[in-house]
């Protein structure tokens, strides 16, 4: 027979436990007769044993197990009662399960020999009579004082009889008995590692403070052995920790029969692959994700892939194709299931929400495919419109997400309907050591686990930090993203040194930025919990000892997003609204900074803006013709708006606000009379009252005109050399089709794209882009995702489905960037996926794809 | 007569001392400003010098902050203001205590008192009068030759 060795091993070291058990419990059992415990137990194990005898073949252990589980079942009903021979019989059948496991061991097949024969038959006589007794007891009761007596001599007779079949067999028994199970493999108790964790933490700092001591000295005998007490110390450290790990494979390998067994009952062919087996984990872990593992690979067949018949009408072959594949990425294991079945509609979510009242009618409307596939995880929320015999077993996907989030995981699914689902799980590596960036706020260290963090970026706070109410903002790439100072959040007084290294963390939905006053090094940690005071404190997720034995708290990044004020909740919403699917960018927003250039109101999206600042009057120079300001050690060429629209020339005054407009490391400066506050609006914007160059439009906002500028115009018109990223005069201009709805965004896009060089048409939503391809050529197209009528992501898969356009190159275009939406337009067959505001990087795309 | 009566005594005496003898309780004893407070000894896991504490922000009021016991994170606690007791003390002293199941605590203190033996059947309640410190973290009073030993109610304190 061939078996996977793996599992081969696994069985033999749960049979192994099994017959400890098994033997503990007759030795209890004889204390206690009627321990019914003891007996449910000792069934249990026997069953399992029986079992297992039965999936790998091994029929006379199958048959010696089934024997002593159906004498046991007696036992434990109380048919029987727990006589002497019942439990000799009992004892005599674990020593020949005991043989036939160390036959396998060694042989890797069962024993075939006369004696094991032999008891069998004896097993099952014997079986054959308590079965008999029993039918016996009624009448037992009936007459019971005629029957005493005889009874009596029966038994006395059958005891005669058993003691001399023992006696035969003594011998034999003995033998058997006698073969030692030789131990590849031991049970520990976790705690134990645990704490040889510990004390191999410990060692390593007494080694640390004897080599420093023995550097002292500097005798040369002395230097020798503390090096060697150094490697054996760091050898041991890292045996100790590999203890723990285990391959996913033992797992995995778990799977292909489930799959197999799981796919025959619900009539479908599943193709199962097995990625990764060798990726390491800390068998705690391991254990523990055993379960939702296979809830999730249940319901990808049972939901997820669709029967032969369904699956040859789409076009898809066949089979479906079902992957299990692990992987490390960055201190985590990733582990993914991946089918390519018929997907989770979204839009049935969506309804389903509302009737189940998880949401109301409009969270609905509005929510994004994210939080909807989120609900999945809601107790008491299924999409399956049958529950299945299969996937109704008791846990839920709510079960499932509480215990990989208990492992300090997180789980995501994406989905594209009718093509397949994938559902990514990541779990740290191991729950006891993560490599961690430590940094310090005062005297202390903090760490942040590695996977938290995004990178390291030198800031100088007063230049490059943007700051609204109470709240400030750092602009990377073109992304907002808010930013915390350690100081601050853990409410440390005094003056805190001056802080410039931000570290930019990931909080998993969104980036935050954290000021500390100094950054150390990476280290691998070791993750301690902290006591039950600090559990409602939500920045920290542990402790860990560093080298010279002082402690850092570990912060949890998820906590500290917490801490992000709340005039940055409108941020949020700004960030949450990319990965939200909507059906027209009225839903999207935008943050505004809106100012007064004298009696005038304007409005300009601030992720625009790269800091704001105050300047006196006389501060302002006359160079080379233009106005200008000398701002930290850098010349700023000043524009008066009122210089390039109709508007009536501002008062003068003695102070002004400047907008600071930053771009390929050019900066011009906008004169402003006030700063008005910051609004987060949906873009719309109403065009045709002004229509001049630099305005895109207008609204009413607080019952005042405000005007929104197109900066790209306005800097274009004070210099029209502002720009020069000159594609090169080419034979033929490039034509792009942008689709977009939001005039706003329309206006500003078009313009600068057209002072780019480019010929651009567009049109305002999918529908009107598609009529215009197939009367018109264009070179590139870029669109918008939230559309009215057809919205981008169906005009991707129009595009790329029709042979006449599939090939030409699409750019995506959305507010701010969202992960899961990103993989989902490239899954479509975009070719590139760009923040509507960051010209720089929307031009350099274009022009990369037109080359 | 006289016989049985001493014998009698004598038999009453033999079950004083063996009551005795099982049930006293040992008590760790430390003062907090005029306060002596008692600890069974049982809970004690060791008393150290080695302060050197890692506060941790944003936490209660009575929490000083974390230690390190040989690898083991030990939460380390004020007990003046956990006991609402108007008293600022300099921490010289780890007074570590078990916590089942959990990482052990650390009580500071200024200066340990005497081990001493208890009778639990001479433990009374706690008196009303008693004032100058909040009263539900003390689950008995023992009254000493000199004064009044405090028993904590270390569950409850560590609990809560």
């Amino acid at each position: 027979m061939n078996f996977d060795e793996d599992i081969l091993q696994d069985f033999l070291v749960e049979a192994k436990e099994g017959i400890t058990k098994l033997e503990e419990g007759f030795i209890e059992l004889e204390k206690d007769k009627k321990n019914v415990a003891i007996l449910k137990e000792l069934f249990r194990t026997m069953h399992s044993l029986k079992g297992a005898a039965g999936f790998f073949g091994f029929k006379t252990l199958e048959s010696i197990t089934h024997f002593s589980e159906d004498i046991l079942s007696k036992l434990r009903d109380g048919s029987i009662e727990l006589e002497e021979d019942v439990v000799d019989i009992l004892l005599k059948a674990i020593d020949y399960i005991k043989y036939i496991i160390s036959y396998i061991e060694e042989n890797k097949a069962e024993p075939v020999e006369d004696k094991i024969l032999d008891f069998l038959v004896e097993l099952s006589n014997f079986n054959e009579k308590l079965k008999k007794r029993i039918q016996e007891r009624p009448i037992e009761k009936e007459l019971e004082v005629k029957v005493e007596e005889k009874k009596e001599t029966i038994e006395e007779k059958k005891e005669v009889k058993r003691v001399e079949e023992v006696k035969e067999e003594k011998e034999e028994v003995i033998v058997s008995s006698q073969v030692e199970l030789a131990e590849t493999h031991i049970k520990v108790d976790i705690k134990l590692l645990d704490q040889l964790m510990n004390l191999a933490g410990e060692l390593v700092l007494a080694r640390n403070r004897v080599v420093q001591l023995s550097q002292k000295t500097m005798d040369e005998d002395l230097t020798r052995s503390v090096q060697i007490l150094s490697m054996i110390t760091t050898e041991m450290q890292e045996t100790i920790m590999k203890t723990r790990m285990q391959p996913i494979g033992s797992i995995f390998n778990k799977f292909p029969r489930i799959v197999r067994d799981l796919a025959k009952t619900l009539g479908k062919r599943v193709n199962l692959r097995l990625e990764g087996t060798e990726t390491e984990l800390d068998r705690s872990i391991i254990e523990a994700i055993k379960d939702p593992l296979t809830h999730l690979v249940r319901n990808a067949i049972d939901h997820g892939i669709e029967t032969p018949k369904e699956r040859t009408e789409l076009g898809k072959p066949q089979e479906g194709n079902l992957i299990l594949r692990a992987y490390q990425e960055g201190g985590q294991v990733v582990i993914e299931i991946d089918d390519d079945g018929r997907g989770i509609d979204v839009e049935k979510i969506r309804k389903k929400a509302v009737e189940k009242g998880f949401m109301s009618y409009e969270e609905a409307e509005k929510a994004s495919e994210k939080e909807l596939l989120n609900l999945i995880f809601k107790p008491g929320f299924s999409t399956a419109e049958t529950v299945t015999q299969l996937s109704g077993r008791g846990v839920g996907m709510d079960v499932v997400k509480a215990n990989i989030e208990k492992l300090g995981g997180s789980i995501e699914i994406n989905t594209i309907l009718g093509k397949g689902t994938n559902v990514k799980i990541k779990i740290p590596l191991t729950l006891a050591i993560i490599p961690a960036l430590i940094v310090a706020s005062k005297d202390y260290r903090y760490a942040i686990p590695q996977v938290n963090l995004k990178e390291l970026v030198n800031v100088d706070p007063d230049k490059d930090l943007l700051k609204v109410g109470n709240t400030e903002f750092y602009r990377l790439r073109g992304e907002i993203i808010p930013v915390l100072r350690l100081s601050e959040v853990l409410k440390e007084n005094g003056r805190s040194q001056e802080q410039r290294n931000l570290v930019i963390l990931n909080t998993g939905e969104r980036f935050i930025g954290l000021l500390v006053d100094k950054i150390f090094a990476s280290e691998e940690i070791v993750v301690k919990p902290l006591g039950r005071w600090f559990k409602n404190i939500p920045i920290y997720s542990g402790a860990t000892i560093m080298g010279d034995g002082k402690l850092a708290l570990i912060l949890d990044v998820v906590g500290l997003s917490q801490f992000v004020g709340i005039s940055v909740e409108e941020v949020e919403k700004a960030y949450e609204s990319t990965s939200v699917k909507i059906k027209t960018s009225a839903q999207e927003t935008v943050i505004l900074l809106l100012f007064d250039v004298g009696e005038e109101r304007f409005a300009i999206p601030i992720a625009l803006i790269s800091r704001l600042d105050k300047i006196r009057e006389n501060e302002i120079k006359i160079s080379g013709g233009k106005e200008i300001i000398i701002y930290r050690d850098e010349v700023v060429p000043i524009i008066r708006l009122e210089n390039y629209l109709p508007l009536k020339e501002a008062p003068s005054k003695e102070s002004y606000n400047v907008l600071f407009f930053t771009e390929r490391e050019k900066t011009c400066g906008i004169l402003c009379t006030n700063i008005v506050g910051t609004l987060e609006v949906s873009p719309e914007v109403e065009e045709g009252i002004y229509t001049h160059p630099g305005i895109l439009g207008h609204r009413i906002i607080d019952g005042k005109t405000v005007l929104f500028i197109d900066i790209y115009k306005i800097i274009e018109m004070y210099d029209p050399d502002w720009f020069i990223v000159k594609v090169g005069k080419e034979e033929k201009t490039r034509r792009i089709l942008l689709a977009e709805d939001s005039p706003f965004f329309r206006g500003m896009i078009k313009n600068y794209l057209t002072s780019a060089g480019y010929e651009v048409e567009a049109v305002e939503n999918g529908r009107q882009a598609l009529n215009r391809l197939s009367s018109e050529k264009f070179d590139l197209i870029i669109t918008d995702l939230e559309m009215p009528e057809v919205d981008g992501f169906e005009l991707i898969k129009e595009i790329k489905t029709n042979p006449d356009y599939k090939n030409i190159p699409i750019v995506v275009v959305t507010s701010l960037a969202g992960e899961d939406v990103r993989r989902k337009v490239y899954d479509l067959g975009a070719n590139s996926y760009e923040v509507k505001l960051n010209r720089e990087k929307l031009l350099e795309e274009v022009e990369r794809l037109l080359s | 007569m006289e016989l049985a009566k001493k014998e009698k005594f004598m038999i009453e005496k033999k079950e004083d001392t063996s009551i005795k003898a099982v049930n006293t309780i040992t008590m760790v004893t430390f003062y907090m400003g005029d306060f002596l407070f008692g600890i069974p000894a049982s809970k004690v896991m060791e008393i150290n010098k080695e302060i050197d504490i890692t506060p941790v922000p944003l936490s209660d009021e009575h929490i000083l902050g974390i230690m390190n016991l040989r690898g083991q994170i030990v939460t380390v606690m004020d007990l003046t203001k956990k006991l609402k007791i108007d008293l600022k003390i300099t921490p010289k002293l780890n007074l570590i205590v078990k916590d089942e199941g959990e990482a052990p605590v650390s009580f500071v203190i200024e200066e340990i008192g005497e081990i001493l033996e208890i009778e639990p059947s001479k433990l009374e309640k706690v008196p009303d009068k008693l004032e100058g410190l909040s009263k539900e973290y003390i689950k008995n009073v023992y009254q000493l030759p000199d004064r009044l030993l405090l028993i904590l109610d270390i569950e409850k304190i560590i609990k809560e």
